[in-house]
């Protein structure tokens, strides 16, 4: 009896002795493994952010490719108030009779994207409208009339045919505003730059170059398009939420702020928000509608002068990186400068 | 019919032109598993277009575990042509000048794989979010001036408009497979 009264407090110690080192290793293992995570995620987000600079360069190059493009964008600027399908589209004299119109391409995010369309497909009627013809290119001139009545907000019945099956879906063309595309605003304007570095072996002449934007100080910025169900602790459910607030205070946005407009103009996404933004040039001035601890507010906004960027000079034709290879810039171009401004 | 022949002859429809652009295609993807959500979607669009049988049993683990050797593994048995060749050597030479029809099946395959990834994720980073729409942007022009006819193009300058056209849904496409990755994690 006696040494059981010893006995037991001592295994009694050495159990929980034994529990709390497990704990710990429990606890070691656990933060080692939110530490590898916080590591992976921030490796991830570079490669995001190094994928995305290199595809901006592609662009730009690209456009550096495309025979007349200037005169090119320009008409497509002009055109722009004119609702969009969003296909390419054939059209052969030489084929027919032709069921429909053949679609060659898709364009990434547009309304044609949006309603399920593919490239493949055949157009064989809008709005019970037959695109049925003798040849490719009359079936195309058919669908060309059509679209030349369209109006914004007009939906459109459109039936096709795939593999051989009949698809009918529901398009919204959409109109692009004109001064919220890219390239209609940004042009090749170099930052200010308080000093320049010349990347080493870079060639001494300087030209056929080109620049490419490579950010500014709400590229780090992360936002998500508010619900309704985040409206409810936010105080709207319009808008954008800011998830992640930029480093730079240039835009004076905190975390947990919604953007509700950018000059009155309501952003219907992540993207359009950046389209909207980007076509203000440094020194301007706006107005940020936000809605801060449930409360509107205004904020007056002047766009700093600090994106950054890189000027190239072609040297050859442009190939496009292996996928997964994340590299920039692409292997054709020499980095002449870096430029940035700090 | 049953679904195997009908799995063949939707294989066999494949024209010798998008075989060697989903060859390449394949072949081109990173080495790095991807997420997880992302392999089932491609897989599923791949089963759905059929370029791949649906296996007998659904094991998703092992798909998972297996990463892409194994797909394109699988996916090469399943092409016809390519079935009894031991070791499948997959092409890498882009298309040759005045293919127009390559480019555009192999923007076609850039279209399919795009819709097979998981749609753009909720929170959206402000720089990625910018070079997504500069990229539609720039597609959009060119598909304007592939079918405006007030500014025709020759056959050369068509090519180059769909040359373009690729390389720049390839860059979409890395893009926001880079994006898929974060955002899967």
């Amino acid at each position: 009896m006696k040494t059981w009264k010893y006995l037991v407090p001592v295994a009694a110690a050495l159990l929980l002795a034994g529990q709390a080192a497990a704990q710990n290793e429990e606890e070691e293992r656990l933060r080692a493994a939110e530490a590898r995570e916080v590591e992976v995620e921030q490796r991830l987000r570079e490669a995001e952010e190094k994928m995305a600079e290199a595809a901006r360069v592609i662009a730009e190059l690209t456009k550096e490719r495309l025979p007349r493009i200037v005169e090119i964008e320009r008409r497509f600027m002009d055109m722009s108030g004119k609702p969009r399908l969003g296909v390419t589209i054939d059209d052969d004299a030489e084929k027919g009779p032709v069921e429909g119109v053949g679609v060659l391409g898709v364009t990434p995010g547009s309304a044609a994207d949006e309603a399920g369309l593919r490239a493949g497909d055949i157009l064989t009627s809008v709005n019970d409208e037959s695109l049925s013809a003798d040849s490719d290119n009359e079936a195309a001139r058919r669908l060309l009339d059509f679209m030349q009545g369209v109006e914004e907000g007009d939906k459109i019945d459109v039936e096709y045919l795939r593999n051989g099956n009949v698809g009918k879906v529901t398009v919204e063309p959409r109109r692009v505003e004109d001064e919220e595309m890219f390239f209609s605003h940004r042009g090749f304007r170099l930052p200010k730059v308080p000093e320049v570095h010349v990347a080493p072996g870079a060639p001494e002449r300087f030209g056929n170059m080109f620049f490419a934007w490579a950010g500014n100080s709400w590229g780090d910025m992360e936002l998500v398009e508010i619900n309704a169900g985040l409206g409810k602790y936010f105080g709207t459910d319009e808008g954008l939420l800011v998830v992640r607030a930029p480093e730079s205070n240039a835009l004076e946005l905190e975390e947990g702020d919604v953007i509700q407009s950018i000059d009155g103009r309501k952003p219907k996404s992540v993207g359009h928000a950046m389209r909207i933004l980007g076509s203000y040039q440094p020194g301007e001035s706006l107005e940020l509608a936000i809605m801060r601890d449930k409360k509107r507010r205004t904020l007056d906004v002047e766009i700093p002068d600090d994106r950054s960027g890189m000027l190239y000079e072609f040297l050859g034709e442009p190939q496009v990186a292996p996928a997964g290879v994340l590299a920039a810039p692409p292997a054709d171009t020499a980095v002449l400068i870096e430029a940035e401004s700090t | 019919m049953s679904n195997t022949q009908k799995d063949d002859e939707m294989i066999c429809a494949l024209t010798a032109d998008e075989r060697n652009v989903l060859e390449r295609s394949l072949a081109a993807l990173p080495e790095t598993p991807p997420p997880r959500a992302v392999w089932d979607r491609i897989r599923e669009q791949a089963e759905a277009e059929g370029l791949l049988r649906p296996p007998l049993s659904r094991r998703p683990s092992t798909w998972y575990a297996g990463g892409l050797a194994a797909a394109i593994a699988l996916v090469a048995i399943l092409l016809p042509g390519v079935k009894d060749t031991p070791e499948p050597e997959f092409s890498t030479v882009p298309p040759a000048a005045g293919a127009l029809d390559s480019l555009m099946a192999e923007s076609r395959q850039i279209e399919n794989n795009l819709r097979a990834l998981p749609a753009s994720p909720g929170v959206m980073r402000a720089s990625t979010a910018a070079t997504i729409a500069e990229l539609e942007d720039r597609i959009a022009t060119i598909d304007f001036q592939l079918n405006d006819t007030e500014i025709p193009l020759s056959p050369e300058d068509k090519e180059i408009f769909w040359r373009e056209r690729v390389r720049l849904m390839k860059s979409l496409l890395q893009l926001r497979y880079a994006q898929a990755q974060r955002t899967a994690f």
